[in-house]
């Protein structure tokens, strides 16, 4: 009697597990909302003097580099004249002549290109740079060795120990490690500062040319999920996450994955690896739409 | 204790241990990806690379240097595709089904790769051949090929520039029509004025009338092989049909009274214009089939330039019913007449978007003239260009582009043709043999 009834409980459990999740849809990823906790030093007011001192001192580059010369939109009123094109003489035609129909240009499909075997197989990758975030000036030899060991938690305590001493020798580049934004608990590499989603998301907007000219270009949502290698460099396709049928949208995604491709390796703390080698990006030109 | 286990109690383990392990798996899933908002961009012209069409012959290979000066100058055009100078080029395209040594192309910066073949076949056709090609992710994105008759050429530089337009920017291209317009030769107070057409880049200009007779307000028929428009040739202004195919003319009906301002329905069934009787002014319908009138508007006020929505259930006039010009929106039967316009100025020239979204307007206000759009429902209006006088804007047949005319001041002056993009940005001059007013911009054509 026993027995039935043990057989009977693992069926059943098993069968509300596989049931669960199966009925039950998969929640929604976690949204990571704007504002969220920002890493916090607790400095004196001595300290917090030097530091401003030092700031000013060794002010980093902090915008990535401008884009290459490219046009920028003309303004409103400018006037563009056409390039010189010959103009056609106007056919003296006293009565207007009957004209042909021009015969409808039929439209086929060409088969898609094959690789010979005499084309040059792959085209060189351009060269990657040597993983170093670009915006902070050159750091003291010393303290690069140590930012690029992973993360070790018995160092906060002769980190938090030399805080003043600290503070001269490391540069002020925004990316660096705060001593307060440790995830002890997790006891691998720090969360991401609000100022490096900045970063990144600056880094992506500069690259992205969206297509603004849509019906309805306001509600054009592309998701696009993308994995990077520890260099910042994208390492498969980026994949679009959400659906869409329209044209509008295949544009829309498809300017967004132009603007990852052009923009990578992207500049990311080499220490916290682990927190963006897979991103979400949600590609949504709503704050630019005019009218 | 194991050889015990009967057969039900094995599966009943077995499920269980599965079930636990696949809950587990997906919960590994629950782990916190990063994620960030991508709001703004930087609007730019897409660097784009266009090779000439490679061909056997030198007189094919001329061809297609020609056809690929057509597709450069419409994707330059349109503000929207910034082509790159040939002299940059590092990897010379000698082969139409070779695949591009992208790493070259994206030296330059180039994001998209234009190539083609073109080839002279039998009975004076020619056949013509693209690709269009991503550099960033190397691969083709777009290959078709046409077929036509030799004279034909620039409807392929058309056509292939609208499928490449189509393709990266998600909207239908507008490079495969023609404008209907009025040319004006002569001194300012003696103008002649002759119904034109040409293609949209300016080329292949054809008068259509000899100029004897005053002739307005040309507008394109759905199929684009026909225009209506008003002529003073009988006398008094009335409205006319012209076939451009064989060039005939004929009256649409012969009212009492003036007609003017005549436009098609979408499906090319009707013809809705303004009527003047004794005074004031109205909006009728007339069936093209049946000749029978409906008349849609019936109030004192001078009710005039209506257009119909694309989906042929509406139609937007203007009238000063309320005092001074406004623009209404009613119902094609002319019921539920409202006002949408309210600001301050006298509105007119109302023309619904091909693309249904936004009606285009003439305001004149402080003495100055403004290109404007808004809303069917009035809303969201903003001024696309201003200026001394600028009138009669016309859509293009992606509802993304404005045409309209531009007078300039003096004696000498005169009108010429204008375009600007709906976002307010390229606006520029088109370029025709003398002064032109009155644009009218066909559907793409068959």
């Amino acid at each position: 009697m026993m027995r039935t009834s043990l057989i009977t409980s693992f069926i059943i459990h098993a069968m509300i597990l596989l049931a669960g999740m199966i009925a039950i849809p998969s929640p929604d990823e976690f949204k990571v909302e704007k504002i969220e906790s920002v890493p916090v030093d607790i400095l004196s007011v001595s300290e917090f003097t030097r530091l401003r001192a030092q700031n000013k001192v060794e002010k980093p580059k902090k915008k990535p580099e401008k884009p290459k010369p490219a046009e920028k939109p003309k303004p409103k009123r400018e006037v563009a004249v056409l390039p010189p094109e010959p103009e056609p003489e106007p056919e003296p035609v006293p009565e207007p002549e009957p004209k042909k129909v021009e015969p409808k240009p039929e439209v086929k499909p060409v088969p898609k290109v094959e690789p010979k075997p005499d084309v040059v197989p792959e085209p060189k990758k351009p060269e990657v740079a040597a993983p170093r975030p670009r915006r902070k000036p050159k750091p003291p030899k010393n303290f690069t060795a140590k930012k690029r060991k992973k993360f070790d938690p018995d160092r906060i305590a002769a980190l938090l120990n030399k805080l003043p001493d600290k503070e001269k020798k490391r540069p002020k580049g925004k990316d660096r490690e705060r001593p307060g934004a440790f995830d002890l608990a997790r006891g691998d590499d720090a969360r991401i500062t609000q100022d490096e989603r900045d970063a990144l998301r600056a880094q992506i907007e500069r690259c992205w040319n969206p297509p603004v000219g849509a019906a309805d270009a306001e509600n054009l949502l592309v998701k696009i999920r993308i994995r990077l290698k520890p260099d910042g460099s994208l390492e498969n396709a980026p994949q679009i996450v959400n659906n869409g049928s329209s044209q509008y949208f295949r544009a829309a995604a498809e300017s967004a994955v132009r603007a990852v491709r052009r923009c990578q390796p992207f500049t990311m703390p080499q220490s916290k690896y682990g927190s963006w080698r897979e991103i979400i990006l949600n590609f949504n030109p709503r704050e630019m739409l005019r009218g | 204790m194991i050889k015990t286990l009967n057969t039900g109690w094995r599966y009943a383990v077995i499920l269980f241990l599965v079930s636990t392990v696949m809950v587990l798996a997906r919960a590994g899933d629950a782990r916190a990806v990063l994620e960030i908002d991508i709001t703004r961009g930087n609007i730019q012209p897409m660097p784009i690379a266009i090779t000439n069409f490679v061909a056997k012959s030198a007189r094919d290979r001329k061809l297609g240097g020609e056809i690929s000066g057509v597709i450069i100058g419409n994707l330059k055009r349109s503000g929207l595709f910034r082509p790159l100078d040939p002299a940059a080029f590092i990897e010379k395209t000698t082969s139409f089904n070779r695949q591009p040594r992208f790493g070259d192309w994206r030296i330059i910066n180039a994001q998209a790769l234009v190539t083609g073949r073109v080839t002279t076949l039998k009975g004076g056709r020619i056949k013509a051949e693209f690709r269009l090609w991503d550099v960033l992710a190397g691969k083709q994105i777009v290959g078709r090929q046409f077929l036509t008759s030799q004279k034909n050429w620039r409807r392929i530089g058309h056509l292939i520039s609208d499928a490449i337009y189509q393709r990266i920017t998600g909207e239908k291209g507008y490079f495969d029509t023609r404008i209907v317009f009025i040319e004006e030769t002569g001194p300012k107070d003696k103008r002649i004025k002759r119904l034109s057409i040409m293609d949209q880049d300016g080329f292949n200009v054809r008068r259509l009338t000899d100029g004897r007779f005053l002739v307005l307000t040309p507008r394109f028929s759905p199929n684009a092989q026909e225009i209506t428009y008003l002529s003073y040739a009988s006398g008094n202004p009335r409205v006319y049909l012209y076939n451009i195919d064989n060039g005939q003319r004929e009256k649409v009906g012969d009212f009492p009274g003036m007609t003017f301002a005549p436009r098609f329905s979408p499906d090319g069934q009707r013809v809705v214009m303004s009527l003047q009787r004794g005074g004031n002014s109205n909006i009728y319908a007339l069936d093209l089939r049946s000749r029978r009138q409906v008349r849609l508007t019936n109030t004192p006020a001078i009710d005039t330039a209506p257009s119909y929505s694309p989906d042929g259930r509406q139609i937007v006039f203007e009238s000063d019913r309320g005092g001074n010009q406004q623009i209404y929106v009613m119902n094609a039967d002319g019921s539920d007449q409202r006002r949408i316009s309210f600001g301050k100025g006298r509105y007119s020239t109302p023309v619904w978007s091909p693309r249904g979204d936004l009606i285009a307007f003439t305001k004149l206000v402080g003495g100055r003239f403004v290109i404007g759009v808004m809303r069917p429902d009035g809303s969201a209006e903003r001024a696309l260009t201003e200026g001394f006088h600028n009138e009669g804007p016309t859509w293009a047949p992606n509802g993304r582009v404005l045409m309209f005319f531009r007078e300039t001041r003096g004696q000498n002056g005169g009108p010429r043709l204008w375009s600007v993009d709906l976002t307010g940005y390229n606006e520029h001059a088109i370029v025709t043999p003398n002064f032109a007013s009155d644009p009218a911009w066909s559907p793409l054509n068959k």
